[in-house]
């Protein structure tokens, strides 16, 4: 029986505000993404607070949050759309998935989505994720999605008095628009759960373990 | 105060009266990665917003200054910009008049200005530069001689002239320039 999904991905509004500060209390929220003490937590605070119910319609915005939301699931994660060019039509991009979601398939189809947004709505032609290099799950499913690694800074982020890589991916229109087709050929008669869990078991040719 | 950098050049910290000098490059056919703000957009400033740029308290962090032949004319900026304290990076740049400036010992000497300061006084660990791909290839070049390593490139970040322009993104550790410094063959600033 084909699998559908109920995700799908609004604005942030006030009423998330609880959801959202809760989000940034996790130390898992500064550990893979805003961990840096140049800008304080009430900084980064402030900034996604100033974003919440601004009208994304009437303006053109620097960045957009939008949450992952499923009427069976509940609110899942937020993505957050930021330095949006509408001069060059690209902007970096931000995921976060509540720990209690954190699985494979919700991360991918959350990403999948808001990829689709960023293409077809906002009619972007890039979008770059800035990823840490021992955040495997998430390079890998902007890999799947058809993203190029396309800078790598060894040792440059610390994290627990280490100092870990980061990579930079960049994911043009036309990467994913072949992805799309490509998948959308695989996917004939198959489920996307089944879609991505198969996709996810495929080797990561970078990975020495496989 | 001016500092030699190398046999024909010194470097000073720029001030307001460089704002003449410096929106040449903002008005400039060519395309300079320096001019290119956090979102990689090419900034279109004014004289006036220079000239207050350059008069503000900060003044990019203290860290704009511009190079000067022996006759005192201005030829160039360089600076610093975007230091992080999360991982002590900051970002190196260079605006100088023809893609083939950039060969020339003066150039040298202020970048080796340049990273003596984030190296030596800011302690950063490690300093970025960025070049666009075909358009500043003399730049580009002079970071390589350097030491400084390709991160890699960023393909289509940048519109403008009515095309794409790739990015490509270096890093020097501080260690890579502090050993370079002590066993050539790059000059020392000063």
């Amino acid at each position: 029986m084909p699998y559908s999904t109920d995700l799908y991905l609004r604005r942030a509004e006030r009423d998330d505000l609880e959801q959202v500060i809760a989000w940034m209390s996790e130390p898992d929220f500064t550990h893979f993404l805003y961990g840096d003490p140049a800008q304080s937590p009430r900084q980064v605070r402030e900034k996604i607070i100033s974003m919440l119910g601004r009208q994304a319609g009437a303006i053109m915005p620097p960045a957009i949050y939008l949450i992952i939301d499923s009427p069976s699931l509940g609110t899942i994660g937020m993505i957050s759309l930021q330095q949006i060019s509408w001069r060059n039509r690209s902007c970096a991009i931000d995921v976060y998935v509540d720990r209690k979601h954190r699985d494979h398939w919700i991360t991918a189809a959350a990403v999948f989505r808001a990829l689709e947004y960023c293409f077809d709505e906002l009619n972007l032609h890039r979008v770059s994720a800035f990823i840490y290099a021992f955040n495997r799950a998430s390079w890998r499913v902007f890999e799947l999605a058809g993203a190029r690694r396309e800078l790598v800074f060894e040792a440059h982020v610390p994290r627990e008095g280490k100092l870990e890589d980061a990579y930079g991916y960049g994911l043009l229109r036309e990467d994913f628009d072949r992805v799309r087709q490509e998948r959308s050929r695989f996917a004939e008669g198959m489920s996307l759960r089944g879609m991505i869990e198969k996709l996810l078991a495929e080797p990561d040719p970078g990975d020495p373990a496989q | 105060m001016t500092l030699q950098v190398s046999p024909d050049a010194s470097v000073r910290a720029a001030d307001p009266d460089d704002a003449g000098r410096l929106i040449f490059y903002y008005r400039s056919s060519r395309m300079y990665s320096a001019l290119l703000d956090q979102r990689r957009e090419p900034v279109m400033a004014t004289r006036d917003e220079l000239a207050e740029m350059l008069a503000g308290k900060d003044r990019l962090g203290g860290q704009l200054f511009a190079l000067m032949d022996c006759s005192g004319s201005v030829i160039g900026f360089g600076g610093l910009r975007g230091a992080s304290l999360e991982n002590l990076t900051g970002e190196v740049f260079l605006l100088l008049r023809d893609d083939s400036d950039y060969a020339a010992s003066s150039a040298r000497g202020m970048l080796a200005f340049l990273l003596d300061r984030a190296f030596g006084r800011m302690h950063l660990n490690k300093v970025l530069a960025v070049g666009l791909v075909e358009e500043e290839e003399g730049w580009r070049t002079l970071l390589r001689e350097t030491g400084f390593h390709s991160c890699g490139v960023q393909r289509q970040i940048v519109y403008a002239r009515g095309r794409w322009f790739d990015l490509e993104t270096f890093t020097l550790k501080q260690e890579t320039w502090l050993n370079a410094v002590q066993h050539g063959p790059l000059p020392a600033a000063g």
